[in-house]
């Protein structure tokens, strides 16, 4: 802190920066217009990336660039420019972060961090579906200290970028547009399962929100247990923003076909028996 | 409309043209009737891309012994055509053999059953959009060895194939001194193969050169011709029927009777941005299989309700309702297309 006890009477430093109300003000004023050119040009690369739909992860990738980008320009101007710290006073200033931190801003400081390497690295992308912890939802913002996600609920979570430091973080597109889609069916162990499973890749082939190719492949899995058989249909949908429509739209096709076809539903033994995962 | 195949051999599709005369030609020559391996021909095009013109073609190579067949419509799985004891068959029209519905499959199943089982010649003509899609969820490309797909026509094509359809005096040139709106820098994409059979797509900035030159050279009479056809072209994206058919009504609505100026050449058709889900989804259905009845359509969509989105894509220029039929519109292919490919509901 010495060079903060260097302030002369009259405002200024002794060897350098001059520490006047001016200063503080120009200071929170760059601050004030960085966070605003942050928050400009990140709506603006959203309504461009939502335009061009699938290909939207070419430019989502740019928002947390350009955000760190202003904010270590604006951060930089204030250092060099308003303030005119020498090499002393730097080393100075590191010391007083050090206190702080010591003093309880390490949390907020591994945040910082952790947005740095979440840009370095990209383990995710605004757009991609990520669990973290135990939420999951769309990747709506990365900011310098935390990272907003939509849940299905239209509820934001906020999850502090150390949290990427620690725990592990499930991305289910990678930055594609495509997503696998995964719907369960559960039907009767007397049930046509050979029927059941023509009915289930028909409805995952014929939904307006499927995406097949050879990289994106498609499948029924039949799993047999004591009391029921599960029918697990696995595809892509087009868009990872389709993958409640595209559950829909599927389980609604496939629930009228089984009862056009008699197809029903697992019957639990009286008296108990093994219950159906989720009950 | 169909358009004649000397217009289009004279248009450039020479090659695709000799590809099925030598598929014919290799059947109709005893030895080889009994090998199979070339005997189903699948012609695939754009909507108005000129696919009936090479059907023609075929009907003419084979004279008696064809019999021509054209499905119409989605139907039931047991209304099949009639494939043995044929000994060639032309079928149009083979993109109505499936509906976007579970159990959709049953009838395009059992006719590539049919065609597997049988020596017989059949020339199937195919939209390229439910050709695609099958591809991808039904391999039906493989049940066809030879495939030929119509690509689309440059200015030169477009303008070979116009003159050869225009049996009308020639209109008149007219330069108004105005080119009508026209982009003149494209931004195109390149694959890029990757290892692995991977490939990347790369968008770059393309200037329309030839576009750019007429501009310079405006003053010239052939330059205003040039400029018609680049024009026609970048409207129609290269599909011989729309060019056509914007050429016909260019004409034919010019202010001083049959005279042609870039300025005339106009696109009604808006931009299929802001569409519902259900919408996009009608139009891919209409677009793939190029008229399909509102029951039908209605059936796919699973819904009983779609006057409101039939009467967006009718007020937008790009369907017409014709009776119970719901059709697409010339121009209102490649807007559509766009839209599709860009919500992704388009594959390639």
């Amino acid at each position: 802190m010495s060079w903060l006890l260097q302030v002369s009477a009259n405002g200024t430093v002794a060897d350098g920066a001059a520490i006047d109300p001016g200063t503080v003000v120009s200071a929170v004023v760059v601050l004030v217009l960085a966070y605003a050119a942050g928050r400009v040009l990140s709506a603006s690369l959203t309504a461009v990336a939502d335009r061009l739909a699938k290909h939207r992860f070419r430019v989502t990738l740019l928002i947390p660039l350009t955000k760190f980008a202003v904010y270590g320009a604006a951060l930089y101007l204030i250092v060099t420019t308003l303030f005119e710290l020498t090499s002393a006073q730097l080393v100075a200033f590191s010391g007083l972060l050090g206190a702080a931190i010591g003093l309880g801003l390490k949390d907020l400081l591994a945040d910082i961090v952790g947005g740095l390497i979440l840009v370095v690295e990209q383990p995710y992308q605004v757009g991609d579906k990520v669990a973290i912890e135990d939420h999951y939802g769309e990747i709506t913002d990365i900011g310098l200290r935390s990272t907003e996600l939509l849940t299905p609920n239209d509820t934001v979570v906020v999850v502090p970028n150390f949290t990427f430091l620690n725990d592990a973080v499930a991305n289910a597109n990678d930055s594609a547009a495509e997503m696998l889609v995964v719907v369960e069916f559960y039907i009767d162990v007397d049930a046509d399962a050979d029927r059941a499973r023509e009915i289930v890749e028909d409805a995952l082939l014929t939904s307006p929100y499927v995406r097949v190719s050879p990289e994106h492949r498609y499948t029924v899995l039949v799993g047999d247990d004591h009391y029921y058989r599960t029918l697990t249909g696995k595809a892509y949908v087009t868009d990872l923003r389709n993958e409640y429509p595209f559950k829909t739209d599927v389980t609604e096709r496939v629930l009228d076909a089984f009862a056009q076809e008699g197809i029903e539903s697992p019957k639990v033994p009286a008296g108990g028996g093994q219950a159906l995962p989720g009950e | 409309m169909t358009i004649p195949i000397e217009e289009l051999r004279a248009a450039g599709l020479g090659p695709q043209v000799e590809r099925l005369s030598a598929a014919v030609a290799s059947y109709l020559d005893e030895d080889k009737t009994l090998d199979r391996v070339d005997s189903n021909v699948a012609v695939v095009s754009d909507p108005f891309g000129g696919r009936a013109a090479l059907l023609e073609y075929a009907a003419e190579l084979l004279g008696d012994r064809a019999r021509r067949d054209s499905i119409s419509g989605i139907a039931d799985a047991d209304e099949l055509p009639d494939i043995e004891g044929e000994t060639a068959l032309i079928l149009e029209g083979c993109h109505y053999l499936y509906r976007r519905d579970i159990d959709g499959f049953d009838r395009l199943e059992a006719f590539l059953e049919r065609l597997a089982m049988t020596n017989t010649l059949v020339v199937t003509g195919w939209n390229r959009y439910s050709w695609q899609y099958l591809t991808a969820v039904e391999r039906v490309d493989e049940a066809f060895p030879l495939t030929i797909t119509l690509p689309p026509l440059d200015a030169e094509q477009i303008e070979a194939v116009v003159r050869a359809h225009d049996d009308d005096t020639y209109p008149e040139y007219v330069d108004t001194g105005e080119a009508g709106r026209i982009k003149t820098i494209d931004l195109v994409s390149h694959d890029v193969s990757l290892p692995g059979d991977r490939s990347v797509s790369v968008p770059y900035l393309r200037p329309n050169v030839s576009w750019l030159v007429s501009w310079a050279i405006w003053d010239d009479a052939e330059s205003i011709e040039a400029v018609v056809f680049e024009k026609l072209r970048r409207l129609s994206n290269g599909t011989p029927g729309i060019a056509t058919s914007l050429w016909e009504q260019s004409v034919r609505d010019g202010p001083e009777g049959r005279t042609i100026a870039p300025a005339y050449i106009d696109d009604p058709v808006d931009d299929c941005h802001r569409i519902s889900d259900d919408a996009a989804f009608l139009l891919w259905l209409v677009v793939a299989m190029e008229g399909v009845e509102r029951a039908q359509l209605a059936d796919m969509l699973d819904q009983d309700a779609i006057g409101t989105e039939i009467q967006t894509l009718a007020n937008k220029g790009i369907v017409r309702v014709d009776g119970s039929a719901v059709e697409l519109q010339p121009l209102g292919l490649h807007p559509a297309v766009a839209e599709l490919r860009r919500r992704g509901l388009i594959w390639t």
